[in-house]
């Protein structure tokens, strides 16, 4: 077995872990340095800064909700829930008790993973249409929930958090990197570890997985809770980003449609796609919201029309195309990089199965 | 550890009804350590449902299967993988959109609950023993390939293979041999001896009679849920209760249940 490791590549003493091959490491590396100096560096006005914080978040957001539209093929339509639920548990936090704002934070995306569970292991094991459907229910569920509790949520008037005891909207571009950095590692191990071949796997047939062994429930489960969780993070620092919250925007049906689009227009199932659809979910927003409230969905509705029509892969089938055209070639087959486990010490030698050894 | 000839897979009055429909009707039946039991039976006899509950697909109505003492009828179908029982489909269930090797990976990475790959470490190890086992199945040069690409042989194959990677003790295969020219159904017929030969149990649905008497030490017939007859292939191939189940009976009256 050493022998044949020798062979396929020079060892250095400490190894990367197999999802994570040493020039993609070096360019999110790379990336999140230029992102932490830009502000620093290229000055830009305030409006423009607090803006890209924001769409971090989104980008956040968006790869969150494409790990269970994505990867796993459970398209929700009711992540706002899980938005709300980590945006109102987080002011609440700062508004009662004395915790620093990311134990807010956290707090929210445990309680929205929490709640994401609740909810999503007797839906999970519906699939397709009907998991859509029960998501729409429970989106809708929670906001009246939210917009009635008014001891909680502030009811239709809503909350304003504590300005002086968070961060500044312009510390939160800082908080969005981070955030949007952990978010992305996340993603690619999901992707492209063993467990990205379960999801995989469950995303295509989900009895023929079963037969195989992978334990659909608690993958799916799994991935839901992740994504819940990451989805109240963002909630919470969308609170802080507001400075004001209330139940009927953070829980909106718009919002849940607008976690939909990003991943739709961006590429469902990719890593960069639903990045790339929520940063033309925010400059769409802000161009059109302003001047043509009643447009920028209408714009949204021909966007996806035309992508489902023409480019189901989105912003990053697009791109793919392009780069084929540019002459590049695919290395031959995903499954070196999808197939690589993580790293696990080496432990017993077992025998193989019936006659392959 | 049991040695072989003995009792590896045990049914014990198997019964699964849809409704007022008795598909499966106390059917008993065994699988000892290294054998091939073939399963026959005209359409609609319930093969492939009594298939479904020793895999643990479905529940069973009444009775029991148990794998070396442990049931595993009415768990989820992933479990009964890791207690080392694995199942083809009559319908082959490819994941489309992973390569040939990905899909055998699948097989590897999830069929087994505590074994970890040889040699321990991560990808590479488990992208090898895949690989061994695609060229043990024959599909070696095809693993970048989608399963698309590959013939209804190919598919079948893989199908094989995949299930093969979860490192079973009991194979169930649902009509692999169906559908395939004389040649590649008779390549196929000696990769299941050879599956054996690792010291795999093996049992088999198949309508192509000549394949199944052929590899089977023992076959079971079953017939409107019921089992109807067992024993040697020749026996059962001159079983009256069986050619009536086949051809129907000689006055061509009602059949007698």
């Amino acid at each position: 077995m050493r022998a044949r490791l020798v062979r396929s590549g020079p060892r250095i003493g400490w190894r990367l872990p197999a999802w994570a091959p040493a020039r993609t490491l070096v360019l999110f590396v790379g990336a999140l340095a230029v992102l932490y100096a830009l502000p620093l560096v290229v000055p830009m006005g305030d409006y423009a800064h607090d803006l890209i914080g924001l769409t971090f978040m989104y980008m956040a957001a968006a790869l969150a909700w494409n790990w269970l539209g994505g990867y796993v093929g459970q398209i929700s339509f009711g992540h706002a829930a899980m938005f709300g639920v980590g945006g109102f548990v987080a002011a609440r936090i700062a508004l009662s008790t004395g915790l620093p704002f990311w134990a807010g934070w956290l707090a929210g995306g445990l309680t929205a993973g929490l709640y994401g569970l609740l909810w999503g292991h007797p839906t999970l094991r519906l699939r397709g249409p009907y998991f859509s459907i029960a998501t729409i229910g429970v989106g809708e569920a929670t906001r009246l929930v939210a917009t009635y509790w008014d001891p909680f949520t502030g009811g239709s008037s809503g909350l304003s958090l504590p300005l002086g005891q968070g961060p500044t909207k312009f510390a939160l571009y800082w908080y969005g990197l981070y955030l949007l950095a952990a978010v992305v590692a996340l993603s690619w191990w999901l992707r492209r570890s063993r467990i990205g071949l379960g999801l995989l796997a469950i995303k295509e047939d989900v009895e023929a997985a079963a037969d195989v062994g992978v334990n659909a429930t608690l993958y799916q489960d799994l991935v839901l809770v992740l994504s819940a969780t990451v989805i109240g993070v963002c909630g919470g620092f969308y609170a802080w980003y507001q400075a004001f919250i209330d139940p009927q925007d953070l829980f909106s049906f718009d919002r849940s449609i607008g976690f939909v689009l990003m991943g739709v227009v961006g590429g469902i199932g990719t890593i960069l796609g639903p990045a790339l659809g929520a940063i033309v979910f925010v400059v769409v927003q802000e161009l059109l919201l302003a001047s043509y409230a009643q447009f920028y969905l209408g714009i949204y509705g021909l966007l996806l029309v035309l992508i489902i029509l023409f480019e189901p892969l989105g912003l990053s089938g697009l791109l793919l195309r392009l780069a084929r055209r540019l002459g590049w070639r695919p290395a031959a087959g995903r499954a070196p990089a999808i197939a690589a486990g993580p790293a696990s010490s080496a432990s017993t030698t077992e025998p193989g199965p019936g006659g392959a050894t | 550890m049991t040695g072989p000839g003995s009792r590896l897979l045990v049914g014990e009055g198997v019964c699964r009804y849809f409704g007022g429909l008795k598909a499966v009707d106390e059917v008993d039946f065994h699988l000892d350590e290294g054998e091939i039991l073939g399963l026959i039976g005209p359409n609609g006899a319930g093969k492939t449902t009594l298939f479904a509950v020793a895999a643990g697909s479905i529940p069973a109505t009444r009775g029991a299967v148990r794998l070396g003492g442990t049931p595993v009828s009415g768990r989820a179908a992933h479990r009964s993988v890791h207690l080392g029982i694995a199942r083809t489909h009559q319908i082959v269930r490819p994941f489309a959109h992973l390569t040939v090797l990905e899909n055998v990976l699948v097989g590897w990475y999830y069929g087994r609950r505590r074994r970890r790959p040889p040699g321990g470490h991560g990808g590479r190890a488990a992208r090898e023993w895949a690989m061994e086992i695609l060229e043990f199945i024959g599909l070696a040069d095809r693993a970048q390939q989608l399963p698309a690409t590959l013939t209804l042989a190919g598919r079948k194959r893989l199908e094989v293979a995949r299930a093969l990677a979860t490192g079973p003790r009991v194979l169930l295969l649902d009509e692999v041999v169906a559908g395939l020219n004389a040649v590649e159904s008779h390549r196929l017929v000696a990769l299941i001896r050879q599956i054996r030969a690792g010291g795999v149990a093996i049992i088999m649905i198949e309508h192509v009679m000549q394949a199944v008497m052929n590899v089977s030490d023992r076959v079971m017939v079953l017939d409107h849920g019921r089992k109807i007859a067992e024993g040697k292939p020749a026996e059962v191939a001159n079983d009256p209760a069986v050619i009536e189940a086949y051809l129907g009976h000689e006055d061509d009256g009602p059949r007698h249940a």
